[in-house]
């Protein structure tokens, strides 16, 4: 997962117009829990992604996310039964049961869990927002050069060691991955494998996985404070040279994507707009 | 001319190290000089290259006694950030000195750190560009490149930042030859436009030849001291170097000392004539050693047919391979970085899939890879990866030998006495007690192998066994391969080794574009050399001598070394 090099039309787009849509979209999906306006940002997203010509590969690694945020969102879904935690979306709508568990009534802690429309409808705005912050970190990481967000950033007066950092974990990330994949490889290639229900025995059985990669890890970091430092990184405080180049096409854009933010916004504080 | 480097009893002992990694060295380097530091691995010569630009002690802790002078400056007390601009070091694996997701923007990285004006980066970028003659790649990501290009993109990086000292960690090492005479016409272009440029470079030994016609003064060291230090013939005369094992022998030398031949030749044509008037001095008593490697008695053990792989977006790692292992052989996988020798190993040992849509098979003992259960294709296929301390995490050797073993249902205690039976079945016992994390590169290489090896797999597949490894350790590894062959393993090892395939492999499988590009005994597929440069592969120095002199004398020496090589020549006298 990084970035590729070429000319599609996103890629083509301004640092600054592209950093206004990702944070565009990532602020609407983080405040708005209605699938209605979640659906509208994963159609602006979808063009995106399709334009930037990000590999379809990349979204297999997002559904790996998804399984493990699934683990977390369904409990959580199952104990929020109350159709009082929904303030806009009707409680004849959200107490709809579709298959619940109710403690005995004399019980001391008397509760209810399980599935309703109310917990379904936020399960599936739950998902549907990771979705679209992951979708705009792919396109984003795939079509902005992490050197582009360095100069941007140093043109803003953000310190260049942040746009270092950025640009070293952009590059180290898929280094890492591919690395992990070999570990587990070695490993697996030994007869290791998670076989254990116990806890405890599956903790001790990831220390063939974690020493290496700990150890892989660190000696990642020297080498880059080595290379870093031989190549006069904190010599100075850094020379923007990318002299940025602002199309009216990229006026348009962000324009349109950083007013709709506001009225995302706007429309949420005083409207309710995509609350549930 | 002034001095450029200035060492006066430099002493340099890392935190808990019993003994000194530099030892009271005492070296002057003029300004201008290109000077070629050898010796082997754990000799010292990083410790001094990376004392030059302050990495020691300023990042890697040391306790450093003595005076090291750069430029007039002393480095010791001096950030390395800060030295950047006078000395340039380039380390010996690109991979982890590449910061930037465009060769360009990676040109750039030095330059913009040094605060210099926009104007002025722009300039270094061109120049940088220029000397590493990537300007067709300034677009693409430095994934892309292969292994030369990449070691030239650092060399381009640290020279747009104008250094006064260029120095280079073992720029060679981990190469295929095509990337290593790459990387050698750009040192020599530099040194031949800035004559007034140091240049320091340091080498384990094998590839001193590459480095003829670029350094001319060769400085010798040895367990931190300085043990040799003169022009590039006399250190290359010296044979008390090379017999007591201080400095890797390059192969030109090596024939040159078993032949007894007059002065060391720096190339072949020059050993060549040397060589001829052996040949046929004793044309009669010439005995080559012909390759038997009848295909058709043997058994495959592993079958591929038509396997393809592509890798997302749309990379065609393996375009349609065919080809069988035989059982009980030592086979050769070679091919430049990219040709897709590392993903048919891979299929071979069932980590990858053939991509859908094709017709692919892999057949293990005549059996379908993809039906196999996982236990047993384990009982036919081990994979060591290329960096050992990948799956390294038991705290002694022992125990990470014995891992493998526990792993398929060995009780502990079993299984640690049979990883010392084991070890010593195969001469490393002295490894046993030793703490892991302590082992060097060499060492962990061995580990690494048996602790596969162990489980006695019917094909052990290797990656690049000895990288990194200096002459003598590579030996050793790539004997402990033959020793398990001996036992009945079938041996696959992936390499860009061409001495050590000359030298250890029955059979070789040249790669290229994902495709098969040659295949058969070491002899013939070295004299295929229109064919070998498709695949940006260069013989061994020995099968080039082989090839000169049977044009030139119709005389056939099959040799692997150079011993062999003086055997057929002029029989076992010395």
């Amino acid at each position: 997962m990084q970035y590729e090099e070429k000319a599609t039309a996103i890629h083509r787009l301004n640092t600054t117009t592209k950093v206004t849509i990702f944070f565009g979209l990532v602020i609407l999906a983080s405040v708005w829990w209605d699938i209605r306006f979640l659906a509208l940002l994963l159609l602006v997203e979808v063009p995106i992604f399709a334009i930037g010509r990000v590999p379809l590969g990349w979204l297999k690694g997002m559904g790996v996310v998804f399984i493990i945020s699934m683990i977390a969102f369904v409990p959580t879904a199952l104990l929020t039964t109350n159709p009082l935690s929904f303030h806009v979306l009707p409680p004849s709508f959200t107490s709809t049961q579709v298959w619940v568990w109710v403690s005995a009534a004399n019980s001391p802690t008397h509760s209810m869990i399980g599935f309703t429309f109310g917990n379904l409808y936020w399960l599936g705005a739950l998902e549907l927002r990771l979705l679209i912050v992951l979708l705009a970190a792919v396109s984003f990481v795939y079509t902005t050069s992490s050197s582009d967000l360095v100069q941007w950033l140093l043109r803003r007066g953000v310190p260049y060691t942040i746009g270092y950092v950025v640009m070293v974990v952009m590059r180290f990330i898929p280094i890492l991955i591919q690395d992990s994949t070999k570990v587990i490889w070695a490993q697996k290639l030994r007869g290791w494998d998670i076989q254990s229900r116990n806890p405890a025995h599956a903790v001790a059985q990831i220390k063939p996985i974690a020493i290496p990669l700990t150890a892989r890890i660190l000696r990642l970091i020297d080498d880059t404070e080595q290379s870093a430092a031989s190549r006069a990184f904190g010599h100075s405080k850094g020379t923007a040279i990318i002299i940025e180049k602002v199309t009216p096409k990229d006026y348009a854009i962000a324009g349109a994507a950083g007013i709709l933010a506001v009225l995302g916004i706007i429309g949420l504080v005083f409207f309710n707009i995509g609350i549930i | 001319m002034g001095s450029a480097i200035s060492l006066k009893g430099f002493t340099v002992t890392y935190p808990q190290a019993v003994t000194p990694a530099l030892d009271h060295l005492d070296l002057e380097i003029s300004k201008g000089e290109r000077v070629g530091i050898i010796g082997k691995s754990g000799s010292g010569k990083s410790t001094m290259l990376k004392s030059l630009n302050g990495i020691v002690p300023q990042i890697v802790p040391a306790d450093v006694k003595g005076e090291i002078m750069v430029d007039g400056v002393n480095t010791a007390n001096m950030l390395p950030n800060e030295l950047a601009s006078k000395v340039g070091l380039v380390f010996e694996d690109p991979e982890t000195q590449i910061v930037a997701p465009t060769v360009s923007e990676d040109i750039t990285f030095g330059p913009i750190n040094l605060g210099l004006p926009r104007d002025e980066v722009l300039k270094r970028l061109d120049y940088g560009l220029d000397v590493s003659r990537l300007r067709e790649a300034a677009k693409r990501s430095p994934t892309m490149l292969s292994g030369g290009q990449k070691q030239s993109l650092v060399i381009g990086g640290i020279l747009a930042m104008y250094p006064t000292v260029l120095a280079l960690d073992e720029p060679l090492t981990g190469l295929d030859p095509t990337g290593k005479e790459r990387v050698v016409k750009i040192l020599k272009e530099y040194a031949e436009r800035n004559p007034d440029a140091t240049v320091v470079i340091s080498e384990g030994g094998t590839n001193i030849d590459y480095l003829t016609g670029l350094v001319d003064r060769l400085v010798a060291i040895h367990d931190g001291k300085l043990v040799h230090d003169g022009t590039v013939d006399e250190v290359l005369s010296n044979r008390k170097l090379f017999d007591d094992g201080l400095v890797s022998p390059p192969q030109l030398v090596e024939i040159s000392n078993c032949l007894g031949l007059p002065r060391i030749p720096r190339t072949v044509d020059e050993a060549l004539p040397f060589v001829k008037s052996l040949a046929l001095k004793n044309r009669k008593a010439v005995k080559s050693n012909v390759p038997a490697v009848a295909l058709e008695s043997k058994r495959p053990i592993i079958q591929v047919s038509d396997l393809h792989h592509v890798y997302p977006p749309n990379v065609n790692a393996l375009d349609g391979v065919s080809m069988n292992i035989y059982e009980g052989e030592f086979v050769a996988l070679i091919g430049q970085n990219g040709s897709g020798k590392t993903t048919l190993a891979y299929h071979l040992a069932g980590l990858l899939k053939p991509t859908k849509g094709f017709n692919s098979k892999i057949l293990i003992d005549g059996k379908s890879i993809e039906e196999m259960p996982v236990a047993e294709l384990r009982k036919y296929v081990g994979y060591v990866f290329q960096n050992p301390r990948d799956q390294f995490f038991a705290e002694t050797v022992q125990e990470e030998i014995a891992y493998s073993l526990v792993m398929r249902g060995s009780p502990q205690e079993v299984a640690l006495e049979e990883a010392r039976k084991f070890a010593q079945a195969y001469h490393f016992d002295n490894l046993l007690p030793l703490s892991v994390p302590l082992l060097s590169r060499a060492e962990a290489s061995v580990v690494a192998l048996f602790a596969i090896a162990i489980t006695k797999p019917r094909v052990l597949i290797v990656d690049e066994p000895a990288g990194g490894a200096d002459e003598f350790e590579s030996r050793r590894l790539y004997t402990d391969l033959r020793n398990l062959k001996e036992s009945g393993m079938t041996i696959v090892v992936i390499t860009h080794d061409m001495k050590r395939t000359l030298e250890f492999a029955e059979r070789v499988v040249v790669m290229n574009n994902g495709k098969v590009l040659l295949e058969g005994d070491p002899f013939s597929v070295f004299r295929e050399k229109e064919t070998l440069s498709q695949a940006w592969i260069k013989p061994p120095v020995l099968s080039e001598l082989e090839a000169k002199l049977r044009s030139e004398t119709g005389i056939t020496v099959n040799a692997r070394t150079a011993t062999e090589l003086r055997t057929m020549l002029v029989g076992d006298a010395t």
